[in-house]
């Protein structure tokens, strides 16, 4: 690897890079021979391949009693191996995201971004001469903010720490409502928007109306609503 | 006339109006009076000033936003449709596309911010996680606990 050293600081950095690029060859090398290895002892100890004799000695499976307990025993260690990579790997990965060579955009501040996903998640008005254009709609198909918070960590903590995302709260479900509850949490002190489906809530409309405690006034949320969306059936009545 | 000068040392010489498009700039003339001294710009290089400044010139006649409207309970009346002239202007790669959004933010030109915030919304809209990333050159770099925690949020939103 060429090497570029202009002050104490990147031969630090050069050394480090190095030392992980070694380390990952050391990795590659050593999953190779533990692939090699396993394939070797499936084949040797494959119950198919038994003589007869030893069979016919100690029974099917037998003499390999204890193989078998040992991976048994180390199927724990395999899968914390793997999730040690896999989370060394997300890692990497978030800190080459990191880079705003390679991704522009994080180049913009959390600000910025949390900016272009309150805009992206408003629905366009349908009709601009309607009057109601400017009241809150469930946007079509997936919701905005469930597509951007599913991009990158930087992305999803960016949606998590922007309230405006998660105001419009669309109660259409079965109790518990799991979702809405992250909503409200989610939305912090913003106005909400609420939607309550009654015809698909049916029997668990008790169970929304108690999670938003409507009819308490002391509860901070019930201060918050902005809008409170109620149908049945093809009526829509807003309070 | 104003004198502005870029991170890479060019000048720019333009209307007093065209420069106040910048609240940042705005207040800076308002606090050294008039002045011929050049106004540094430390965060925006000559090829991004030229563009703003295009975009000042063009909307240089405005009302300028009012503190009501850059409320946050405004962002809904701020966010309707791009005109056809900003359509037009911020039609650039993405690389100056965040420039111009980084250089609004700095100099706080919010109809720019807007504009600028609003194209790279419509870019993202109806597009898939991954199509996303692959747009914007973003690996998935999600932990695993991450991954099944977005698993199971998304599980409780399709169900509603």
């Amino acid at each position: 690897m060429e090497t570029h050293s202009r002050s104490p600081r990147d031969s630090l950095r050069n050394a480090a890079l190095s030392a992980w690029l070694e380390s990952l060859d050391d990795v590659a090398c050593s999953i190779r021979s533990y692939l090699a290895e396993a394939s070797t002892l499936r084949q040797e100890c494959d119950p198919d391949r038994f003589t007869e004799q030893e069979s016919k000695s100690h029974g099917v499976g037998a003499p390999h009693i204890d193989i078998f307990s040992e991976i048994d025993n180390r199927i724990e260690e395999m899968r914390d191996l793997e999730v040690q990579l896999f989370i060394c790997r997300a890692a990497m990965q978030e800190f080459r995201n990191r880079s705003t060579t390679l991704v522009p955009i994080n180049r913009l501040p959390p600000e910025c971004i949390s900016q272009i996903f309150i805009m992206g998640s408003i629905p366009e008005p349908e009709d601009k001469d309607d009057p109601d254009a400017d009241d809150p709609r469930e946007p079509l198909g997936k919701p905005f903010y469930l597509t951007v918070y599913r991009v990158c960590h930087r992305w999803r903590e960016i949606a998590l720490n922007t309230p405006q995302l998660w105001i419009s709260i669309r109660f259409s479900d079965s109790a518990p409502f799991e979702f809405s509850e992250l909503m409200l949490e989610r939305s912090r002190g913003c106005p909400l928007y609420i939607h309550l489906d009654c015809l698909r809530l049916r029997a668990d409309i008790g169970t929304a109306l108690h999670l938003l405690d409507v009819s308490d006034p002391r509860n901070p949320d019930s201060r918050r609503f902005c809008a409170v969306v109620i149908s049945w059936r093809s009526c829509v009545r807003t309070m | 006339m104003v004198n502005l000068v870029t991170s890479d040392n060019e000048s720019f010489t333009v209307e007093k109006a065209v420069a106040s498009r910048s609240v940042l700039i705005k207040n800076m003339l308002e606090d050294v009076g008039e002045s011929d001294q050049p106004i540094p710009l430390p965060n925006v290089t000559a090829s991004v000033l030229k563009k703003v400044l295009e975009y000042c010139d063009h909307h240089k006649n405005e009302p300028m936003p009012t503190s009501e409207d850059l409320a946050a309970e405004d962002t809904r009346k701020r966010t309707t449709d791009i005109g056809e002239w900003d359509q037009k202007f911020i039609q650039v790669d993405q690389e100056m596309l965040f420039e111009i959004i980084l250089a609004a933010n700095y100099l706080d030109i919010k109809p720019l911010l807007d504009v600028g915030c609003k194209t790279v919304a419509n870019m993202i809209k109806g597009k898939t996680p991954e199509e996303i990333r692959k747009l914007f050159n973003i690996v998935n770099d999600f932990t695993p606990e991450e991954e099944a925690q977005i698993k199971k949020e998304n599980e409780w939103a399709e169900d509603r």
